[in-house]
């Protein structure tokens, strides 16, 4: 199994994911920024695109408009004004 | 006698109506209050999370940005939070007779306002203040979208230098059972509000600061888009804030109305029953008297 990380989708309104996961893509400003565990501590903008991710059991994907990723100590948060797709209906995930 | 009974009655039977009504409207902004609490609640992370960023940023960028422009006089903006219906105790009128004060202190000409909600409109357009903006029929939920486009909307203004400060007057949710009407600024920003913290997140800071980071774009320009998504997460919380004092100001006033509809019907009825028993007592009276007239 792969090794996993920590990452946390907060939305303005309520944290959309929280959770452990394999693997991460994101839309970053110079295009998308994969994310694996352990990757070395990161702050990026992010502009309008798709959010993948792969919790190991199932891919889940949301899509994004801006915000930031931070990446630190082997746990990710994204910040995002808002989410779309299956992270807006998994609220309680 | 008949007459005032009667009309006692009446009065009872519609104070009790009233009450019904009171008391319906105190469930409804009972569940309206925790819905807008634990959107408040559930809005904090974001508002949090946004500050720690900002913090690890200011070193590096310093405030240089033209959101932190600081220039004395000029006009000013102000955002004022009120509900867009009344009955809710002293929750917009307070509120309004303070954004009346501070406006005519800084100069009614010098003061353009930006309105949340029906009442704010009403009111202040009424008395001549000069209006930009105004929202209403907010719904009661706070809304993400009407916030951001606010923020932005007063950014803009700002950068332009149309205002050279802009702030914002809501009444700030403090427990179930008090909110304050208050004054924050909105722009422009001032350093040590974002470099603020608790001295719980010392230890916190300490840890990042060790840590090298990747930056992409270049932490500058990171701290030039944050700040935007900044003070739309103030804006939400404000707007949040405003909401939920309203619920809770509008549950206390009904609890107090149906409390006082109560006490109401006790006295009437009390009043009623003693005129009930004096006309009963009247008619004994007559009977009596009217057999002692035939004995007689």
């Amino acid at each position: 199994m792969a090794k996993t990380f920590k990452l946390q989708i907060v939305t303005q309104e309520k944290v959309a994911f929280d959770g452990d996961i394999e693997s991460l893509v994101v839309p970053a400003e110079n295009g998308y920024l994969g994310v694996l565990a352990h990757h070395a501590p990161l702050l990026a903008a992010l502009t309008h695109g798709r959010v993948t991710v792969d919790t190991g059991l199932r891919t889940l994907e949301g899509e994004v408009n801006d915000g930031f990723i931070e990446v630190q100590n082997n746990t990710a948060t994204i910040l995002t004004s808002d989410i779309s797709g299956d992270f807006a209906k998994n609220a309680a995930n | 006698m008949a007459e005032n009974l009667k009309a006692l009655r009446r009065r009872i039977r519609s104070i009790g109506n009233t009450m019904k009504i009171t008391r319906a409207m105190e469930m409804v902004s009972a569940a309206k209050l925790r819905r807008t609490q634990s959107i408040l609640h559930a809005g904090q992370p974001y508002a949090e999370k946004l500050q720690e960023l900002l913090q690890r940023l200011a070193g590096a960028a310093g405030d240089s940005d033209p959101l932190f422009a600081r220039r004395e006089a000029g006009r000013i903006a102000i955002v004022v939070f009120t509900g867009d219906r009344g009955l809710c105790g002293g929750f917009n009128n307070n509120l309004l007779q303070m954004a009346e004060r501070w406006i005519k202190e800084r100069g009614k000409d010098n003061v353009d306002v930006v309105c949340m909600g029906k009442k704010a409109r009403d009111y202040l357009g009424k008395r001549g203040y000069k209006i930009l903006n105004a929202h209403i029929d907010l719904g009661g939920l706070p809304e993400a979208p009407l916030a951001r486009e606010t923020a932005n909307e007063l950014r803009d203004c700002f950068l332009a230098e149309d205002y050279n400060r802009v702030f914002l007057l809501y009444n700030c949710f403090i427990s179930q059972a008090q909110y304050e009407p208050v004054v924050e600024q909105f722009l422009p920003l001032s350093p040590d509000e974002i470099s603020e913290e608790g001295d719980g997140d010392e230890q916190k800071k300490g840890l990042h600061a060790e840590v090298e980071y990747i930056y992409e774009p270049d932490q500058k320009q990171l701290f030039a888009r944050l700040l935007p998504a900044y003070l739309e997460s103030m804006m939400y919380i404000t707007l949040a804030q405003s909401m939920t004092a309203e619920h809770s100001a509008r549950m206390m006033a009904m609890n107090n109305a149906t409390k006082n509809c109560g006490e109401l019907i006790d006295s009437l009825t009390l009043k009623m029953n003693k005129a009930r028993q004096a006309a009963i007592t009247t008619e004994i009276l007559e009977v009596v008297g009217g057999a002692d007239a035939l004995k007689g």
